[in-house]
């Protein structure tokens, strides 16, 4: 709150303050992190519907991570409410802190001079990796297996830089050489953006100042739909780092979600964006490329559709979103249609935590998560029957999902076959799970996660599979 | 007929004389400095007494790595095609690429030294070695961590995507 210009302030950044929120509204509080040891600029909340866990929304990378702190807790009653303890006790724990933290110190300060020691030794000789003729650097980058290693040896140096060639990205119509997404993440504060390689464990960062303050709305074959500010809305290729730019929205930026039918380069392109009106209806907007402006249609339905947080799918001509009660919604653009309908597909439970669209070989499939993981549903939408249709195995199908973009592949390994690949991590950075419908349990590609349920996860929010539809070929000299 | 030794038909052998950088003498059997392009390209114009190779560019050290890694590398190839021509089976390529990872597996700046002593002396097969075992070395690792292994000191922030 600002109060000398009495009005809200959206906060990016909460700095070292945690902020802790109870479902009740009474107790909500907020706390300095430094002083009561906590990781700052979060946000610690529970929840109505399930009493035990502990949700922290980190603001810096957007991410959501979900704790049981007690497992053998009984159902409680009432709803749980935040404490603060005595002072004393928090002074308490601060005393012991500090002097560990000192003892750290202490120790870093003799790491460093023993590095320092060792620098000086090393400096002597006269190895030096960047002196290694351009020839030889050229012969190492031809003798890499992947584009990401390829990539970041360009990163390590200029003189490596000046060896190797850039990559050669070539538009490649008949697919992708790269036969499977990269998860790519990016925090809106800074331009530095991450790629994933889900076979490998391996980012890349890389530095990109078109991604400054701009949102990841969806993603689709290498290009992203991205907004900034309240009404800017434009696409962007990371790969070629080309800009489409997009007509101004009239209202402020409230899809639920946001999708485009082909590639900006192509003439065809439909970028469409749904958000609820109020009780059976949703506003539509949609813009063609060569279009001055948006267009709006209050899309209307006998039965309440409420637009769930799912990027919609574009399919057979027309974009199909997901409900909150797995209603689906259909606005079909064939003929210049415009025509809105919703299918009042049936909702087999009430508990989903995620739920995620995709299109494969001209069919509709839909993901659907409990809370904690504890089931993961596959689906494929029945047209004619207007029902879901559960799918317990996907044979050598592989699925790689995430709050912007979904995508459906043939698996190209046998090992990727019948998984799906999300976008939370276990434990560390690179650390990503999948589910394994086979055995229907969650797995952690480092292999030291296995179980039911998510607990002790993390789950990326600002992020996107992109799989680039462009290939890249080694160019010696 | 079983490998009969007959020290009488076995002509002496010949040798050569590597001189490295820092002043050693390594007598080595010529066949084995036959392993480098370089020493073969200039081998027939040079006179048989006058057959010494100053190598400035190859320390001691490193010298007796590559003398090492060159005789394997003819006896070996000895012993497959003796295997190969008894007809008897024999894993020898196995095994020496077993002996190859084996001794690959250096120091960050051993492995220089190998690198540019192996492309000085052009002999092609350890140069692929020291090559590969550097892609290795660089494949998962981010730039920060490749900069780390190898002691290299960031100059910049390079843009891996753009295009020419």
């Amino acid at each position: 709150m600002d109060f000398s210009e009495e009005a809200w302030v959206i906060m990016d950044c909460l700095g070292d303050n945690v902020i802790f929120v109870s479902t009740i509204g009474a107790d909500s509080m907020s706390v300095s992190a430094t002083q009561s040891g906590l990781k700052g600029n979060c946000i610690y909340f529970t929840l109505v519907k399930d009493k035990h866990n502990l949700y922290v929304f980190d603001l810096e990378d957007e991410s959501i991570s979900i704790y049981l702190p007690c497992p053998s807790l009984r159902t409680p009653s009432s709803l749980p409410f935040w404490l603060l303890p005595s002072n004393r006790l928090v002074e308490k724990q601060n005393v012991d802190e500090n002097t560990t933290a000192k003892k750290e110190l202490k120790m870093e300060a003799m790491r460093n001079t023993l590095a320092i020691i060792k620098v000086n030794v090393e400096k002597s000789e006269r190895i030096c990796w960047i002196d290694l003729p351009f020839d030889l650097v050229a012969m190492i980058a031809m003798h890499l297996p992947l584009a990401i290693d390829y990539m970041n040896l360009r990163c390590v140096c200029k003189t490596w830089a000046f060896s190797v060639r850039p990559i050669r990205w070539r538009v490649n119509p008949t697919g992708s050489t790269i036969e499977y997404p990269w998860l790519m993440s990016s925090n809106r504060e800074s331009s530095r953006c991450k790629f994933l390689d889900p076979t490998c464990n391996i980012t890349s960062h890389f530095d990109m100042p078109e991604l400054l303050y701009a949102r990841i709305c969806s993603s689709k074959d290498g290009w992203l739909l991205m907004s900034a500010g309240d009404y800017s809305m434009f696409f962007f290729n990371p790969f070629t780092k080309e800009i489409v730019e997009l007509p101004d929205l009239t209202e402020i930026f409230s899809f639920s979600g946001v999708s485009f039918s082909s590639p900006p380069t192509s003439p065809d392109c439909v970028t469409f964006g749904i958000c609820f009106r109020g009780f059976n209806a949703v506003d539509i907007y949609f813009v063609h490329l060569e279009d001055d402006a948006w267009t709006n249609i209050l899309g209307v339905s006998e039965a309440r559709f409420i637009p769930s947080k799912v990027t919609p799918v574009f399919c057979n001509g027309a974009f199909y979103c997901l409900g909150q009660k797995r209603h689906l919604g259909i606005f079909d653009l064939k003929d210049g249609l415009n025509g809105w309908t919703v299918l009042c597909t049936p909702r087999p439970c009430s508990c989903i935590h995620r739920s995620y669209l995709l299109e494969y070989n001209g069919e509709i499939l839909s993901v659907f998560v409990s809370h904690k993981g504890k089931y993961v549903h596959v689906l494929k939408l029945d047209y004619s029957n207007e029902t879901w249709k559960t799918l317990s195995n996907l044979e050598d199908i592989m699925l790689f999902v995430s709050r912007f973009s979904s995508i459906a592949l043939k698996a190209v390994a046998e090992r990727m076959q019948n998984k799906i690949y999300f976008s939370v991590s276990f434990n560390c950075e690179n650390n990503y799970l999948f589910y394994s419908l086979q055995i229907g349990r969650w797995q952690s590609s480092f292999g030291d996660y296995f179980g039911e349920d998510l607990y002790n996860t993390k789950e990326l929010l600002h992020c996107a599979w992109m799989q680039p539809t462009i290939s890249w070929k080694h160019t010696s000299s | 007929m079983k490998d009969s030794f007959n020290p009488s038909i076995e002509p002496p052998k010949k040798t050569v004389t590597l001189v490295s950088s820092d002043g050693y003498d390594f007598e080595v059997e010529e066949e084995v400095a036959l392993e480098s392009q370089v020493i073969k390209d200039g081998f027939e114009d040079k006179a048989v007494d006058d057959r010494e190779y100053l190598l400035f560019n190859v320390h001691s050290d490193t010298l007796e790595l590559i003398i090492k890694y060159c005789e394997k590398h003819v006896s070996s190839r000895k012993s497959i095609s003796a295997a190969a021509a008894s007809s008897s089976s024999s894993n020898g390529e196995e095994a020496l690429k077993e002996w190859d990872e084996h001794f690959i597996s250096v120091d960050t700046n051993t492995l220089y030294d190998i690198l540019m002593a192996a492309d000085y002396l052009n002999i092609k097969s350890l140069l692929d070695l020291a090559i590969q075992k550097v892609a290795d070395t660089i494949h998962g690792r981010s730039p920060e961590q490749i900069r780390k292994k190898f002691n290299i000191e960031n100059d910049s922030i390079i843009d891996p995507w753009a295009s020419e």
